[in-house]
């Protein structure tokens, strides 16, 4: 019998499986290192408590958003990937809105029944002092050219089209 | 007479993007749904683009999921 109080458990978790999830968070451009750091290590803390594990956090950078979310025209993305129980995507996402500092979530399902031994986390004290540092290239948005067009619905005459092209 | 009026050829082009079977459609890479949106940021219809129903359901989905991370834009002006 479950005795832990106040731990939803689903059904993943009593067949002794969890589900990986997948969350982008979107920061508010001015959050620096030792906001990022703080947010990391809060949530770090709470999902011990839950008993998932964060495997990755990648940082994109600071990014020009196709559109402004809550007036800011650029945001930093946070990519996480965990494996927990449903219990813990309620937990974190309720967190993050509490949180002025975020813009914006987004989790998706990758996984599920996963064995949660199976996958080790690359998290390291190192590794979080550099995701909190955001990669210096802000990734360069290619201008569309109008007149030119290189959509690949006109490119029949490509050259180099072989058969057995996997 | 109406009726008889010709159709008009099919738009279906064969693109690369298309005919590649192992395509992995995914919401984190809008570099690759923007070839399947026109300038207005609608999604172009698969009579147009020529993918498999299975393809296109992908990328409606991925294209959502991206709008709503504001990697692509719903609309453009």
């Amino acid at each position: 019998m479950s005795d832990i109080s106040g731990q939803v458990l689903s059904v993943s978790a009593k067949k002794g499986t969890k589900r990986e999830y997948e969350t982008i968070l979107i920061l508010r451009p001015s959050s620096n290192k030792t906001n990022i750091l703080d947010l990391i290590h809060k949530m770090q803390a709470m999902f011990d408590k839950f008993g998932a594990r964060i495997i990755k956090i990648e940082n994109w950078g600071n990014r020009t958003l196709a559109y402004s979310i809550k007036r800011s025209p650029t945001g930093i993305y946070l990519y996480w990937r965990y494996i927990g129980g449903s219990d813990i995507v309620h937990e974190f996402e309720r967190n993050l809105r509490i949180m002025d500092s975020v813009l914006r979530y987004y989790t998706v399902k990758v996984d599920e029944d996963v064995d949660a031994t199976a996958r080790p986390s690359e998290i390291t004290e190192d590794l979080l002092q550099t995701i909190s540092e955001p990669p210096p290239e802000p990734e360069p948005e290619p201008e569309p050219v109008r007149d030119e067009p290189h959509s690949v619905f006109s490119n029949d005459d490509e050259e180099g089209l072989e058969e057995g092209v996997p | 007479m109406s009726d008889d009026k010709p159709r008009s050829a099919p738009r279906r082009s064969s693109s690369l993007l298309a005919n590649d079977k192992t395509l992995v459609i995914d919401y984190k890479n809008p570099q690759l749904l923007k070839a399947f949106l026109t300038d207005r940021g609608k999604v172009v219809p698969a009579r147009i683009s020529g993918v498999s129903a299975r393809q296109q359901r992908q990328i409606t989905k991925a294209v959502k999921r991206a709008r709503m991370l504001a990697l692509i834009p719903y609309t453009v002006q």
